[in-house]
């Protein structure tokens, strides 16, 4: 994650880039000629990354055309077969039981033909007389791995057809199950047009480039978040990472780029901080308090108001920021002995109230 | 159902020869002799000679298919209908043999070859969307990581490149002749690598 790294020398007898009968694919091809050779990577079976193994996914084609998935094999670096597996049932160490390329292409035939809900049709893009489908999806390019249970989660982002820009669902394939969300109404923007959006606030440098690369969606308490990291590329082979932007992905206006602060993690901390005004992610939550203020007082530090409340024996605080403008009015007019009613994030205030007397 | 190779090999020669009686008849003394209006049988005669060329050129093609990488169900349409094009359309110009039974098998196997094309081809991507569809459940999008804590810093935020990058910085740990052949971004012990 960090950019860290472990290195394991493992002399693996089969696999990507050998001569001939070495060749993951041919290999595993020759033992069985009925397959789909899909995708393959290597995968520690510990958490030392001591040994690795190969693990080769399978599929094929039935009778009635449709690419199945197959289960596939595990190779031992000496090349010998560790365990192979039926269907979608593998040991628990293999990340991506299914052939990622042919969840991405299942899905991207399964956009492009529905020509309604669980309907699907050649046509469903329109043909002489048959309308075209509202229902059809593309693809993204952009797909996302991620720790999901116990396990790992392929995420791949769909778009309205002709509509790339916007995100139209999200298919999550976690094991054997593939989950399908529909994010239509939530107005949430592509991970295509988050990369570009990024991408155009960068600088161009008189040598090699800047580019955003990557774009992570991420759940806030309240929304959706893209988080986009961003690199410079030599143009040699030479590629470094200079920084992370974050995102609403609602509003595209909202966004905040963060150079390079040392680490992946102090930049990304940083910028969620500075797109969520200091709450990051899901360790604070909302709470509602309610009670008669017992003090109230407005000081100005590094040039913002803050508003502070106390309320129940703790302080609490807003600025113009944490609330909409006629709360935050409201706010500054508050005197002590009033009853409000306050929803807070930490001692931070983000929505007030003041019931009717 | 696996096919090892040499099970695949068989059967493909298996079925070319048969293919080629079927489009032949069964081989003839005096096939191919009589030669009229400069046309001729190039095929040798004998039995045993047709059979041995056509057992070799079907393991070549059957070899190169292999090569390919092709899926075995896709090996075999190939090779049925490009070998019974071949003996059909040879059978044509056999001037012994009735022209209208080659016609009829050359049309045969062009009709099999477009139908098995636009069925594999096309079509399969209707019944790949039913199948695809019958795997998938279906949740609002709001539900999305709903049921799941996923912490931030468990997000992936190398990419490909990135990573590349930095493995090919460090490759001098492993000597000369070394070449970075691949990546795969892997989510190991929960966390992303």
């Amino acid at each position: 994650m960090n950019g860290s790294y472990y290195e394991a020398k493992s002399a693996n007898t089969v696999g990507p880039g050998l001569f001939l009968f070495s060749e993951i694919n041919l290999h595993s091809f020759l033992g069985d000629t009925s397959i789909v050779i899909g995708n393959h990577y290597p995968t520690p079976p510990t958490t030392n990354f001591a040994s690795i193994y190969y693990v080769f996914t399978q599929s094929q084609v039935r009778l009635d055309g449709v690419t199945a998935f197959n289960g596939g094999t595990i190779y031992s670096a000496d090349g010998s077969i560790v365990a192979q597996y039926d269907g979608l049932n593998s040991p628990s160490y293999v990340n991506q039981p299914w052939d990622k390329f042919l969840v991405a292409n299942l899905a991207s035939q399964w956009g492009s033909t529905r020509a309604g809900n669980g309907t699907f049709s050649l046509f469903a893009g329109g043909f002489f007389t048959i309308p075209a489908s509202q229902s059809r999806l593309a693809l993204s390019s952009d797909e996302e791995l991620i720790p999901y249970k116990n396990g790992t989660a392929l995420m791949l982002f769909m778009s309205p057809a002709n509509a790339a820009n916007s995100l139209g669902g999200v298919i999550l394939a976690y094991k054997g199950q593939f989950t399908y969300y529909n994010m239509e109404g939530l107005n949430l923007v592509s991970p295509d047009y988050a990369k570009a959006t990024v991408q155009s606030k960068l600088p161009a440098l008189s040598n090699g480039q800047l580019f955003a690369a990557n774009p992570v969606i991420y759940p806030t308490q309240n929304e959706f978040i893209w988080i986009v990291p961003y690199y410079y590329d030599s143009g040699t082979g030479i590629v470094q990472f200079q920084g992370i932007a974050v995102m609403d992905a609602s509003n595209a206006g909202n966004l905040v780029i963060q150079p390079n602060q040392g680490s992946i993690e102090q930049t990304r901390d940083l910028a969620l901080a500075g797109l969520l005004a200091g709450n990051t992610g899901n360790q604070t939550q909302v709470t509602k308090v309610n009670g008669a203020v017992q003090a109230f007082v407005t000081y100005v530090q590094s040039g913002n108001t803050y508003a502070s409340i106390e309320l129940n024996g703790t302080y609490y605080y807003a600025t113009a920021n944490s609330l909409p403008f006629s709360q935050w009015v409201q706010a500054l007019q508050l005197k002590p002995g009033e009853t409000v009613q306050l929803q807070v994030q930490g001692t931070e205030i983000v929505n007030l109230a003041i019931p009717p007397q | 159902m696996a096919v090892p190779v040499y099970l695949d090999l068989i059967i493909l020669t298996v079925m070319n020869v048969l293919l080629s009686f079927i489009a032949f008849g069964l081989p003839r003394r005096t096939h191919g002799v009589r030669v009229e209006r400069g046309e001729y049988d190039r095929l040798p005669t004998g039995f045993a000679a047709r059979t041995a060329i056509i057992v070799i050129v079907s393991v070549v093609f059957g070899l190169l298919l292999i090569l390919g990488e092709t899926p075995f169900l896709y090996q075999f349409l190939i090779d049925f209908v490009l070998v019974g094009l071949l003996a059909s359309a040879s059978r044509l110009r056999d001037i012994d043999s009735p022209r209208r039974t080659a016609s009829v098998l050359v049309v045969l196997f062009l009709l099999t070859g477009v139908g098995a094309g636009a069925y594999y081809g096309v079509y399969s991507q209707v019944n790949n969307s039913i199948y695809f569809n019958s795997l998938l459940t279906f949740a609002p999008g709001s539900a999305l990581f709903a049921n799941s804590t996923l912490p931030v810093g468990k997000l992936p935020l190398v990419s490909e490149d990135y990573a590349n990058s930095i493995a090919s910085s460090h490759l001098s740990d492993f000597g000369g002749s070394v070449q970075l052949v691949d990546n795969e971004q892997i989510v190991h012990d929960n966390q992303p690598y």
